[in-house]
C-alpha cells in the first residue's frame, strides 16, 4: 500500500482491533461497512485477504495442549514437588492465634452493628455475653440497655452518620491500591470493552440524525414524511426534477376553479 | 462534634456522592446539542461518539441494530435521506451572511442547535412548497385525495413520467434557445433517459451561463461567487442556480422579462418569491424567543411584507386582498407561491375562487 493516509491508518487500526483474539469472521463483515473502503482499493483488498484467512482459521479445530504436557514440563523443571506442597492446602497449618483473631474481629463487627442498630452479622452466641444473645428473629433480646445493646434512636442515627462520614473520609484518604500489570486477556478486554463497533462509527452520521428516526428521541421530520406533503415532496424530487417541472406543458399555475 | 452536626456532615457527604455520580449525565447537553455542535465543528465520528453519554450511546446502538436488520434498499434510502439532509444543512449554513453565521455560532450550544434545526426545516419546507406550486393542477388534486400511505408511491410514478416525457420537451426548448438545429435536437431527444438527463443539465448550464453573460451578474451575486459556481460539477451547479432563482436573484433563462400592461412580471415574481422565502436573518434576530413565539412572529412579518408588496404593486383587487388576508398561514403562503408562479409565466394574477384546502 502506498503511503497510507489518515483514513488508511484509522482503518488499519480498526482492522487490527477486529483481528484480536480468536478468529471471528463476523467482525470483519461488520468492518466492511467502513466508509474509508469506499475510496481505498488497497484497504479493500487487504480486508478481503484477511476475511479469507479468518474464514479459514475459523474452520480449524481449537488447538489444545496434550493432557500431560504440563506435568512433563514441570518434571523437566524439577519443581513438581514444591508446587504440590504449595497447592496442598489441607496440609497447610493455620497460623497460631488465627481463630482468636477472627473471633475478635467478629466481636468488633457485632459491636459496630449494635451501635448502628443493625443485626446483620451472624455471631456465635458463645462469643458474646449471654445477656446479649440475639433471639431467633435476630433481635437483641436484652430487656435493659447493656454494654452492646441498642442505643436510643437519635443517638443511633447520629452515630450511624458519624460512622459513615468517617468511613467516607478514611476511604477518600486511603492511598490508591498498587497498580498491577494487567495480563494479556485483560488488556484485550479493556481495549474492546468501550470500543465502538467500527461499522457503527461508519454509520454514525445516519444514526445520530434524529430527523430520520421515529423512536422516542427521534420523532423526526423525515421519519414522518408520508404524512407531511411538503416533506414528502422534498424527499421525492431532486433539483433536476424541479427543473423538469418548469417544462411541464400542463401548467395552470393556479387556474381559478 | 454534636450528633446533629454529624448527621448534617453525613447528609452533605451523601449528596456530594449522589451528585458526583449523576452530574455527568444530568448536566450534559441533550444528544441533539452535542452531536450537532460537534458535527458543525467537523469532529470525527469517534470524537462525537466519545462525547455521548451512556444513555445516548445505547440509543444509537439500538438504531444501529435496526439499521443492520434493514433490507439493502431500505438502508440505502435512509442513507440517501441523510445525505440530502446534510447537503441542505451545508447549504443553509453556507448561505448565511458572515454576520449571521457569527451570531449563530455565538449562541449557547442548545440554542444554536435549535436555531440551526429551524433554519434547515424552513428551507426544507420552502423547497416542498415550491415543488407543490410547480405540480400540475390535476396532480395537486389527486395528492389531496390520496391517503398518506399511498402518496409516496404515486409521486414516484409521477416523477418517473416527468423524467421520461418532460426531459424530451426540456431538451427541445433549451436546445432551441441555444440555436441548435432540428436534426441535432431530435438526436438529443432519442438519447437513453440517463444520457438525456445529463444533456438537459449540460445545456441548461450553458443557457444560464449565457443569461449571465448577456444580462450581467444579478444583484447579490459577486463575481468571485459566480466563479466558484461556474466551476461546480453539473448537479451541484444546477442546485445553486435553482437556489438563486428561488431566492429571486436570477430570472428564468427561458422566459426573459416580459412587460405586461406596464408591469415587469418576471421582476414582480422574483420580488414575491423573495418576500415569501425563509428569512434566516430575522430568525436569528428572534433567537431569544421561544420556538413557537418565534414561528408566529416570523409568519406575521412575512405576511405583512407579502401583503404590502401585493398592495403596493396592485397585484390583486381589494376583494382578493381581503380573501388572501383571511387565509390561515399555510394557505396564505401556498396561494402566494402559486400567484408568483402565474406571474412568472406571464399570466394575469388571480386567486382561486375558494381555497383548495380548508
Amino acid at each position: 500500500m502506498n503511503a497510507p493516509n489518515e483514513g488508511c491508518r484509522d482503518f488499519l487500526a480498526a482492522l487490527s482491533r477486529a483481528l484480536e483474539g480468536r478468529p471471528q469472521p463476523e467482525r470483519l463483515t461488520r468492518l466492511s461497512w467502513h466508509e474509508h473502503l469506499l475510496g481505498c482499493a488497497p484497504c479493500r483488498d487487504l480486508l478481503e485477504r484477511e476475511e479469507a484467512l479468518e474464514d479459514l482459521l475459523a474452520t480449524l479445530p481449537e488447538p489444545k495442549l496434550p493432557p500431560d504436557l504440563a506435568r512433563r514440563v514441570l518434571l523437566r523443571l524439577g519443581v513438581d514437588a514444591g508446587l504440590d506442597a504449595l497447592l496442598d492446602l489441607d496440609a497447610a497449618e493455620a497460623p497460631a492465634g488465627l481463630a482468636g483473631r477472627v473471633l475478635a474481629g467478629v466481636r468488633a463487627e457485632r459491636a459496630l452493628d449494635a451501635l448502628l442498630d443493625l443485626d446483620t452479622v451472624d455471631v456465635p452466641r458463645d462469643s458474646l455475653p449471654r445477656a446479649c444473645w440475639p433471639d431467633r428473629g435476630g433481635r437483641h433480646r436484652a430487656a435493659a440497655p447493656c454494654a452492646c445493646g441498642p442505643a436510643p434512636r437519635p443517638v443511633a442515627l447520629a452515630a450511624r452518620g458519624a460512622a459513615a462520614a468517617a468511613a467516607a473520609l478514611v476511604w477518600a484518604a486511603l492511598p490508591p491500591a498498587p497498580e498491577r500489570e494487567p495480563d494479556a486477556a485483560e488488556v484485550a478486554r479493556l481495549d474492546t470493552a468501550d470500543e465502538p463497533d467500527p461499522a457503527l462509527l461508519a454509520a454514525l452520521e445516519v444514526l445520530e440524525r434524529n430527523e430520520l428516526w421515529d423512536d422516542a428521541a427521534g420523532g423526526g421530520l423525515l421519519a414522518q414524511a408520508d404524512a407531511d406533503l411538503e416533506v414528502l415532496l422534498f424527499e421525492t424530487f431532486v433539483d433536476e426534477d424541479e427543473l423538469l417541472l418548469d417544462f411541464q406543458t400542463d401548467d395552470d399555475a393556479g387556474t381559478p376553479r | 462534634m454534636t450528633p446533629l452536626a454529624k448527621q448534617l456532615t453525613v447528609l452533605v457527604l451523601g449528596w456530594l456522592a449522589v451528585f458526583a455520580v449523576a452530574a455527568p449525565e444530568a448536566l450534559r447537553p441533550s444528544f441533539l446539542d452535542e452531536a450537532g455542535v460537534l458535527a458543525q465543528e467537523g469532529r470525527s465520528a469517534r470524537e462525537r461518539w466519545e462525547a455521548l453519554t451512556p444513555g445516548q450511546r445505547a440509543r444509537l446502538e439500538q438504531r444501529f441494530e435496526r439499521l443492520q436488520r434493514m433490507e439493502a434498499d431500505e438502508r440505502a434510502a435512509l442513507e440517501q435521506r441523510a445525505e440530502r439532509l446534510r447537503s441542505l444543512e451545508r447549504r443553509v449554513v453556507d448561505g448565511l451572511s458572515e454576520r449571521d453565521r457569527a451570531r449563530l455560532m455565538a449562541l449557547p450550544p442548545a440554542q444554536r442547535r435549535q436555531l440551526l434545526g429551524e433554519l434547515v426545516e424552513a428551507e426544507l419546507r420552502e423547497r416542498g412548497q415550491r415543488l407543490e406550486a410547480k405540480l400540475p393542477s390535476e396532480v395537486r388534486e389527486w395528492l389531496q385525495q390520496t391517503p398518506p400511505q399511498e402518496r409516496r408511491q404515486r409521486l414516484e410514478a409521477f416523477k418517473g413520467q416527468v423524467r421520461e416525457r418532460t426531459s424530451v420537451a426540456a431538451v427541445e426548448q433549451i436546445a432551441r434557445a441555444l440555436g441548435f438545429g432540428q436534426a441535432e435536437i431530435e438526436r438529443l431527444q432519442r438519447l437513453p433517459l440517463d444520457e438525456r438527463m445529463d444533456k438537459v443539465l449540460q445545456l441548461y448550464r450553458r443557457l444560464s451561463q449565457e443569461q449571465i453573460e448577456r444580462g450581467g451578474l444579478p444583484n447579490g451575486l459577486s463575481a468571485a461567487r459566480w466563479k466558484e459556481l461556474d466551476a461546480l460539477p453539473p448537479r451541484e451547479y444546477l442546485a445553486e442556480i435553482m437556489a438563486l432563482r428561488a431566492d429571486g436573484l436570477l430570472g428564468d433563462a427561458l422566459r426573459p422579462a416580459r412587460p405586461v400592461e406596464g408591469v415587469e412580471l418576471s421582476q414582480l415574481a422574483r420580488d414575491l418569491s423573495r418576500e415569501v422565502a425563509p428569512d434566516p436573518e430575522a430568525r436569528l434576530e428572534l433567537a431569544e424567543l421561544a420556538p413557537d413565539e418565534r414561528k408566529a412572529e416570523l409568519a406575521r412579518r412575512r405576511r405583512a411584507r407579502v401583503a404590502g408588496l401585493i398592495h403596493e404593486r396592485g397585484l390583486l383587487t381589494p376583494a382578493q386582498e381581503e380573501t388572501l388576508a383571511a387565509m390561515p398561514d399555510g394557505e396564505f403562503f401556498r396561494q402566494v407561491r402559486r400567484l408568483a408562479r402565474r406571474v412568472e409565466r406571464g399570466r394575469p394574477p388571480s386567486l382561486p375562487a375558494r381555497a383548495e384546502r380548508d
